[in-house]
């Protein structure tokens, strides 16, 4: 007999032993009013997928279905009604953790904004004031590049000197500089 | 008209005896004319100190030769765009009245 013209009950002995076209059978003849509910929890999105789920715990529960407590059809709306409401809670739980990391993210650990600010400051003071004590013709020539931002051929165009010069002053500047800042720190 | 004429190296603490006759004009709205002809060198503080001026005064024209330091620090800056840059006094001074 083609599982077609069995009753729901039938059909769902047939998979608990095993039946795959029963399976089949009970999915064709119930699919649309099932889709319906796991579209209205789910959403029309994730409603296939909840299908998938609820038939894949059909074919491994059929054998706990109880007759005395309500018919296929609705022992199989609760089924989907229920993954629908598994997945919209993990999409949710998902969806916060995704925003949580992404705030997380956003936020480092730890930080201090104001104490950054007031570190940089001192730093960028301590280097200025290290700079400022160079001999003059190194310090104009850091003085040029790191705080008006010329290059070493710019320089040497307003010191008047040639590029060789200024890039050993920059060198001789910075060699200085590391060392003092060392001390500092 | 208000001739300001400073000389020398104009870097470090020096710019703010730049800024000292300036903070004094700047009282009365003359325009003035800065004549930095006669500058040497001009650092990051000087052409701060510049930029301070051109801010507080009404109207500010800088006098320096083309090729002076001033004049090469400015043009490489781009500050050129910034302030009035005249080549010398008296066409300086033409601009500010």
């Amino acid at each position: 007999m083609s599982p077609d013209h069995l009753t729901d009950e039938a059909l769902v002995t047939r998979v608990a032993r095993g039946d795959r076209g029963a399976l089949e059978a009970l999915h064709v003849r119930h699919r649309p009013v099932l889709h319906r509910v796991a579209a209205s929890v789910a959403g029309p999105d994730g409603a296939e997928d909840v299908l998938q789920d609820a038939f894949l715990a059909v074919w491994f529960r059929a054998g706990q279905f109880d007759p005395a407590r309500g018919n296929v059809r609705g022992w199989l709306k609760g089924l989907v009604r229920n993954r629908a409401i598994d997945a919209v809670r993990r999409n949710e739980s998902e969806r916060r953790r995704r925003d949580l990391a992404g705030r997380e993210s956003e936020r480092e650990p730890d930080r201090d904004p104001v104490g950054e600010l007031v570190e940089g400051t001192q730093r960028a003071a301590v280097l200025r004031a290290a700079i400022e004590g160079l001999p003059r013709d190194q310090y104009r020539v850091l003085d040029l590049a790191y705080y008006l931002g010329l290059s070493q051929a710019s320089i040497a165009q307003v010191l008047g000197c040639p590029l060789g010069t200024v890039k050993g002053r920059a060198r001789l500047g910075l060699t200085r500089l590391r060392t003092e800042l060392d001390e500092v720190a | 008209v208000t001739v300001i004429r400073v000389a020398g190296e104009l870097e470090l603490g020096q710019a703010d005896a730049l800024l000292a006759p300036l903070r004094a004009t700047a009282a009365d709205d003359a325009p003035v004319v800065l004549d930095l002809s006669g500058v040497t060198f001009i650092d990051s503080t000087g052409l701060r100190a510049l930029l301070d001026a051109h801010a507080r005064l009404e109207r500010l024209v800088v006098a320096a030769p083309p090729g002076s330091p001033v004049e090469t620090l400015l043009s490489l800056t781009g500050l050129d765009d910034v302030l009035t840059v005249r080549p010398d006094v008296d066409a300086a001074l033409a601009d500010a009245a």
